[in-house]
């Protein structure tokens, strides 16, 4: 019935390979099925009972210029009653794209300043069944002539010493436009008589004992305004310190070992039963800073790096409370002799230029041969004002000492460090 | 309509090809466990396929036909792969102690209902598209014309979906 043909192979093999390829670019339209996908995750969503019911927009009535960036969240309730940060789930639309656009983060580009409607432009977020909320934003370079400023954590009364706090304002432009609970555009400094420190996003950092007002400015451009806020200690409690999440009352490192520690309080229970970290505000101290040097300030604020074998205490301070714990450093160090940079004594720069100083503490052990100290040595410009200089990643073993020349400055100085009763000089040619 | 005709162009090229390279015709019938992949969840209905080719030189033509037994759901939907058509080009390896290895590649017609409550999905739709298979095929003993069979098949593949299927089944070589 079948008869038997030799059959080509080769062209066999061909005809498979091209109907391979038209094969492969033949798939159906996924519409229908990415439609079937959304109302398979609605189902999903429905069973368990998190469907999203409510969406609310937060960020929103601010204004931007061309090229700034801001991102904007989102929080639903859902069919369980329980809220939860919705900003990734939302598909992000806006009203005029040639104006700002929105990514599916949330995150708003301003494109171009708009003087129509006050350059505002409508952010809508819809969930997958549809839920939607809308904000709306606006872009333009239109000068501020007014700011509010107010409270925004707590929005009222005093603040608590050490715990963090913030301010934020409302800006009224001259188009009209007033941007809501914003701290665009805005620099702040608070009054020097205080301990108060505030940062750039409007969080202030308070330490002092006793009760403490502060005035803090926020400006933009030629307009300000001042609040005064009143930092008060006497609602805290305990402080501790905390080395990965856990509270420790002891603590063994070696010679050349760095170790990061935070600080945290607790206020009155009545209060908060709430644990804060406040290593913004908190001051650290080293019991003998011979033993173990401590980063004061900066991003590794409570580094500490052993340096000399001994037994003493590492303690925090904030708010007229004060907690300790006890520090062992093991090891060798005996110092055999101080070297900055490379040994050399002579160093000529350009005017106008930096120049890194590094301090290396160099040991008999075979062990530990050196040290990076140059966080920890008193540097001295002997008087002269050819350099400004400060100290540069703190905290890490590529701590240096960095001189600036003053502008078109050229001559000499000497530069002097002071570790452990040991001094080391170089003199600094600005050519 | 692209679609459509570039299915028929190959469905006449293969015919063509059966009808004059034609030498070693069969038939066969599986039982496929399904696998409906989409968002993440999986509905497992059932089928029936039936399935006639002919082989040269280890190469086979084979067109498959495939009917649901059972629909099975995700959450309130139900699932049903109610039909599916495929045409494959089949690459055999050498039978050795009876034992042989498939790989097909081809072209699936997959007609899928899912039906629920008003607020969800209700539709019959095609998804059509590249198939492929593997299995392996034994010859029964004392019975060397016909083989069990046991192969996986992917009927459907898209960025939100996949149809795929683990089938046991028949082969009769005449």
């Amino acid at each position: 019935m079948f008869k038997h043909i030799n059959f080509p192979r080769q062209s066999a093999l061909i005809a498979l390979c091209l109907s391979g390829f038209l094969l492969t670019a033949c798939d159906s339209d996924s519409t229908d099925s990415a439609e079937l996908a959304r109302a398979v995750e609605l189902e999903r969503l429905r069973a368990t009972g998190t469907i999203i019911e409510t969406v609310t927009i937060h960020g929103g009535q601010t204004r931007l210029t061309a090229s700034e960036t801001h991102q904007l969240s989102a929080t639903g309730v859902d069919s369980n009653g329980d809220t939860r940060d919705i900003t990734n789930e939302l598909t992000w639309t806006s009203s005029d794209e040639a104006i700002a656009k929105v990514n599916s983060k949330g995150l708003v580009t301003a494109i171009a300043n708009s003087t129509v409607n006050q350059g505002i432009v409508t952010i809508t977020g819809t969930t997958i069944n549809d839920m939607f909320n809308e904000t709306e934003l606006s872009v333009s370079d239109v000068a501020a002539n007014a700011i509010e400023l107010k409270q925004k954590s707590p929005e009222t009364g005093n603040i608590f010493t050490c715990i963090d706090a913030s301010v934020d304002g409302n800006v009224t432009y001259e188009d009209g436009y007033i941007s809501l609970n914003t701290v665009r555009g805005m620099s702040f400094s608070v009054d020097d008589m205080t301990t108060a420190k505030i940062d750039d996003k409007g969080n202030i950092f308070t330490s002092s004992a006793e009760i403490e007002n502060t005035i803090i400015t926020a400006s933009i451009g030629e307009i300000s305004d001042q609040l005064s806020v009143t930092a008060d200690p006497s609602s805290l409690n305990t402080l501790a310190i905390l080395r990965n999440d856990e509270t420790i009352s002891l603590i063994s490192l070696d010679v050349g070992d760095r170790l990061v520690f935070n600080a945290q309080a607790t206020l009155l229970s009545e209060v908060s039963e709430e644990s804060f970290d406040i290593d913004n505000s908190v001051a650290w101290q080293s019991g003998n800073a011979t033993v173990f040097g401590i980063t004061a300030d900066g991003e590794n604020k409570g580094t500490i790096l052993g340096l000399k074998p001994g037994i003493t205490t590492l303690s925090a301070l904030c708010g007229g409370k004060k907690i300790s714990a006890t520090v062992n450093v093991s090891g060798e160090a005996d110092l055999d002799e101080l070297q900055i940079n490379d040994g050399e004594t002579n160093i000529t720069i350009s005017k106008n230029t930096t120049l890194d100083l590094t301090l290396l503490a160099k040991y008999t052990s075979e062990t530990n041969s050196s040290l990076n100290v140059s966080e920890f040595a008193q540097w001295s410009l002997n008087g002269s004002e050819l350099v400004s200089a400060e100290i540069i990643k703190q905290g890490t073993s590529n701590s240096t000492y960095q001189l600036t020349t003053a502008k078109d400055a050229t001559g000499t100085l000497i530069v002097s460090a002071i570790y452990d009763g040991n001094t080391e000089s170089v003199i600094i040619t600005i050519e | 309509m692209l679609k459509t005709i570039t299915a028929l162009l190959l469905s006449l090229a293969m015919l063509a090809s059966f009808k004059s390279f034609a030498d070693t015709p069969y038939i066969g019938i599986d039982y496929i466990l399904g696998d409906i992949d989409i968002s993440s969840e999986n509905a497992e209905p059932t089928m029936t396929a039936f399935r006639a080719g002919v082989s040269n030189n280890q190469i086979a033509f084979e067109a498959q036909y495939l009917i649901s037994n059972n629909s099975d759901n995700i959450y309130r939907m139900e699932f049903d792969l109610e039909k599916s058509v495929g045409l494959f080009t089949v690459l055999q390896s050498e039978t050795m102690s009876g034992f042989r290895f498939d790989v097909s590649l081809g072209y699936a017609m997959n007609e899928l209902t899912v039906s629920g409550p008003e607020n969800t999905y209700n539709s019959k739709d095609e998804y059509n598209g590249f198939a492929w298979g593997v299995s392996i095929q034994q010859e029964l003993p004392f019975f060397d014309k016909a083989q069990v069979r046991l192969g996986y098949q992917s009927l459907y593949k898209d960025s939100d979906l996949e149809i795929t299927g683990i089938s046991l089944g028949l082969t009769y070589q005449f």
